[in-house]
């Protein structure tokens, strides 16, 4: 395919364009955007949180139903209107086909499609909170009855009920379904087909993998609750008794429907940014991937048993307790490949040449604080202890230390990383260094006291703690004080990131092809890769993770150089 | 990018070409239809939890041969077998970690 | 740009690669079973609970679901001879055999509109109020009567595009991979109905 001969208009070019960069770019800046909206929900609840009944800057007093809709959307937005574009469908869209050495996915038009149906879900979502009664307020989760009868007064008329909140959002959800899965059936198509001559499956690059199962884990479980979704929808909209016990249905239904998605989509949003760990940390310890092989098949198990543990979060359901007991064991042993995973990722760290650079910087960050998310996520495995913990502050801190750093410090490690390629750029290295620590100690101020408010017994989603003894009293006060303060410092942190971000593409140093010194094969391609991202499409002879190699004069030796070379 | 192109040096598979076999496609159907049948009968005659038994296992029989022959699965590479299994197993899970709290509660202990 | 791409293909894998549409196809197919096969299970799920509902299900038309069923198990089979005769590009055969599968669709989907006239004629609609009485929960039987064969109906009718798309370029002699693409969508609806008719209609 000639890239070289079309000129295409603006429109064509920009805006539907079917280039995966640009549509890379576009689901990038689109979740970007929807973080601000999410960001700004969070500061306005946080800021009531801390000083009840005070007016909020910038925003007004805040109503109790207000309260509930932002905290439902904040929910939303971050996890599928902000991880999900930016780790899923961002990252495999820059980084799958230029980093298998091939020119563009194998559906373009396809690709292009999925983009703005995914822009669309994210306009009717936005749009939920300007209907009459507002955003839906629910809970993310929007558990029936309370989203069929409790919130909306069911309205008999159609219409009205079309347009509620919380139809908006289930539409939304279910349009973001359809372009994920649109965009999930072009990477695992690319990626088995596309490759590049010479590259088995084994030398492929573990975000590569990692982003594929996460799609293949994407697209098995979200199924029923497309259904489920539907059958919510014509509760709401056409009172049908689906969820209604009145009427033969059950509530239970809805969660174990929602929860057999939602528990395997937090590993789809978790493995893309481990794939990029898995990419940056070789680069700057000069090291290979230790034992490579055995993480993707660990990735592979771990996708298995995430159908298998679900209704750990239905503990308190009111489900079967024998069941209780079985998806308590399996919560329990799925921590052990992702032990697996991260052990290898320090085991890659050990007795390499550690290079501090911005990248490896977000890394290392990420894998201290996710440890402790994914310990304290081992207590709520636990059905005992969660019985105590479900719904408190534990559970919300537990989630913010595993999804912050997987979404934030993940996507950090590979803006930094990638953006020369992407821009031919570089970024302000001193910026992003007070960006990094700013972010850090901000994060941690804000979440880690919450552990402690969760362990007191403070309920998530309540707008008014002052009839509850047990926390309304000091310290808990005071720690409410300081996760709001650290959270509005947080927001304004990602201040320094825009401006490294806008005045780097402006006016930032030319960046060179290669400067991290890295093996795969986009540092081979242009920086600001062309149309077609190569121009001889390259072949690959050898793994992505030749560092260091003791037998080599070379400090590494990239994919497509033949032996003979090396 | 058309598939079917195909340069000297590189054979790109694509479905123009015959890359299997056919089955004797009026075989199956006519199984099919055979079956179908069947199910039919024996709704009438059997006893009722035999009938269902037998109902639902043609139902699984006519789906393997659907599955099989019609869409040749049997011809494809085994990442094909691995979809169809992994579907399986998904469902197989999905249905009994909720079959005890749907099924197995009475119901005026629901309402 | 010296190289067109195709001759860098890496075909000779150990992953067996599949050609592109048909494994675009396998993969919709896998994502669409799994949203069917959801919503059945959460029918038998009820289905299992409510034993009543056997009476619900009485009201169906055994005959027409056993017809509709006929129906679909032979436009599967037109649909493959129309994939055999790809192999000979015989364009004549080709658009014939698909014409029946896409007559097969359209007669299918009069029969529903038959089956549903009635039923809701007798007042068994989606949500049924006049059942919702106490403690009979007849009603919840026909939500997801509805449901499921809507939905299916649904995929009936984005089917017969399908087919009809491929059969059109097919008659120029183009495209003719996609006359199998278009049929194993379709095997996919025949396979749901397989599952559909008895839960639905024997099962009482």
């Amino acid at each position: 395919m000639d890239h070289s001969t079309h000129q295409l208009s603006f429109w064509r070019k920009y805006v539907f364009s079917t280039d995966h960069k640009t549509i890379g770019a576009q689901y990038t800046i689109t979740g970007l955007t929807m973080a601000m909206v999410g960001g700004f929900l969070a500061y306005v609840f946080r800021y009531n949180l801390a000083f009840p009944g005070d007016s909020i800057p910038l925003f007004g007093h805040l109503l109790p139903q207000q309260y509930n809709s932002f905290v439902t959307c904040h929910g939303m937005i971050m996890v599928f209107w902000v991880a999900m574009p930016i780790l899923l469908a961002g990252f495999g869209n820059f980084l799958i086909p230029i980093m298998i050495g091939t020119d563009d996915m194998a559906f373009p038009i396809l690709n292009m499609m999925s983009f703005w149906i995914f822009f669309l879900s994210a306009i009717v979502l936005l749009a939920s909170f300007f209907v009459p009664g507002g955003a839906f307020g629910g809970g993310w989760t929007m558990y029936p009855p309370l989203s069929t009868n409790g919130y909306v007064d069911r309205d008999p008329n159609f219409l009205k009920a079309l347009f509620s909140g919380a139809s908006m959002m289930i539409l939304a959800v279910a349009l973001e379904f359809v372009a994920m899965l649109m965009g999930g059936i072009n990477f695992v198509v690319t990626t088995i087909n596309k490759r590049a001559k010479g590259m088995t499956p084994f030398r492929i690059p573990l975000v590569i993998w990692f982003i594929n199962i996460a799609t293949v884990i994407f697209m098995f479980s979200v199924g029923p609750l497309v259904a489920g979704a539907f059958m919510l929808l014509f509760d709401i909209v056409l009172g049908t008794g689906f969820y209604d016990p009145a009427r033969g249905g059950d509530p239970i239904l809805f969660q174990h429907l929602f929860w057999f998605f939602g528990h395997p989509e937090v590993y789809v949003l978790l493995l893309p940014s481990l794939g990029v760990l898995g990419e940056i940390i070789p680069v700057f310890s000069r090291k290979p991937l230790f034992a490579y092989k055995k993480i993707v098949y660990l990735a592979i198990l771990s996708a298995v048993l995430s159908v298998v543990v679900w209704a750990h979060h239905q503990f308190v359901a009111g489900i079967d307790p024998r069941m209780a007991t079985f998806f308590s064991i399996g919560t329990i042993i799925i921590s052990i490949p992702f032990a697996g995973i991260f052990l290898s990722f320090i085991a890659t760290l050990w007795g390499g040449s550690i290079k501090p650079t911005l990248p490896m910087m977000w890394a290392l960050g990420f894998i201290g604080l996710f440890l402790i998310g994914g310990m304290t996520g081992l207590f709520l495995g636990s059905n005992t202890f969660d019985i105590y913990a479900h719904d408190t502050y534990f559970v919300v801190a537990h989630f913010h230390y595993t999804l912050f750093p997987d979404i934030f410090f993940g996507f950090f490690a590979a803006f930094y990383f990638w953006f020369p390629k992407f821009t031919g750029k570089q970024l302000k290295e001193g910026i992003g260094k007070l960006h990094f620590w700013l972010t850090f100690i901000f994060f941690n101020s804000t979440f880690f006291l919450l552990f402690f408010n969760g362990l007191t017994g403070q309920h998530r989603r309540i707008f008014n703690y002052s009839m509850f003894s047990n926390v309304n009293r000091e310290p808990y006060i005071t720690f409410e004080k300081i996760a709001t303060i650290s959270a509005i410092c947080l927001i304004l942190s990602q201040l320094l990131f825009v401006y490294n971000f806008i005045s780097s593409l402006r006016s930032g140093k030319k960046a060179v092809k290669n400067p991290w010194n890295s093996a795969t094969l986009e540092w081979t391609a242009d920086s600001v890769p062309p149309h077609g991202n190569f121009h001889t499409y390259p072949e690959v002879y050898r793994g992505p993770y030749e560092y260091s190699l003791p037998n080599s004069s070379s400090d590494f030796i990239p994919q497509d150089v033949p032996n003979e070379i090396a | 990018m058309e598939l079917g192109q195909n340069n000297d040096n590189v054979v790109i598979p694509d479905t123009e070409h015959d890359y299997h076999g056919h089955p004797n496609y009026e075989k199956v159907y006519f199984s099919l239809l055979g079956l179908f049948l069947l199910s039919l009968v024996v709704g009438f005659t059997v006893s009722p939890i035999l009938a269902v038994v037998m109902i639902f296992a043609t139902a699984v029989w006519k789906t393997a041969l659907v599955v099989r022959n019609f869409m040749h699965v049997k011809y494809e590479p085994i990442l094909i077998w691995v979809g169809v299994a992994a579907v399986i197993f998904c469902l197989i899970s999905f249905f009994f970690g909720i079959y005890p709290d749907i099924t197995a509660v009475h119901r005026a202990v629901a309402q | 740009m010296s190289q067109t791409h195709n001759e860098q293909h890496a075909f000779s894998l150990p992953i067996k690669s599949v050609p592109q549409g048909r494994l675009a196809m396998w993969i919709l197919i896998t994502g669409e079973l799994m949203i069917f096969g959801g919503l059945i299970c959460c029918y038998i799920f009820n289905r299992l609970r409510y034993p009543e509902w056997g009476e619900q299900a009485s009201h169906t038309s055994t005959f027409f679901g056993a017809l509709n069923t006929a129906v679909l198990l032979t436009s599967s089979y037109t649909v493959v001879k129309a994939h055999q005769a790809v192999a000979k590009a015989d364009t004549r055969k080709i658009t014939m055999w698909l014409s029946f599968s896409i007559l097969g669709g359209l007669l299918f989907l009069i029969n529903k509109s038959i089956e549903y006239s009635r039923e809701i004629g007798e007042g068994l609609t989606f949500t049924s109020p006049h059942l919702q009485k106490g403690t009979d929960v007849g009603s919840l039987f026909w939500s997801f009567y509805y449901i499921m064969t809507g939905l299916h109906g649904v995929h009936v009718i984005v089917g017969m595009i399908v087919m009809f798309v491929a059969m059109m370029q097919a008659r120029k002699g183009k495209n003719l991979h996609r006359v199998e693409l278009a049929g194993m969508y379709w095997h996919m609806v025949d396979l749901i109905w397989i599952f559909l008719f008895p839960l639905l209609y024997i099962a009482k």
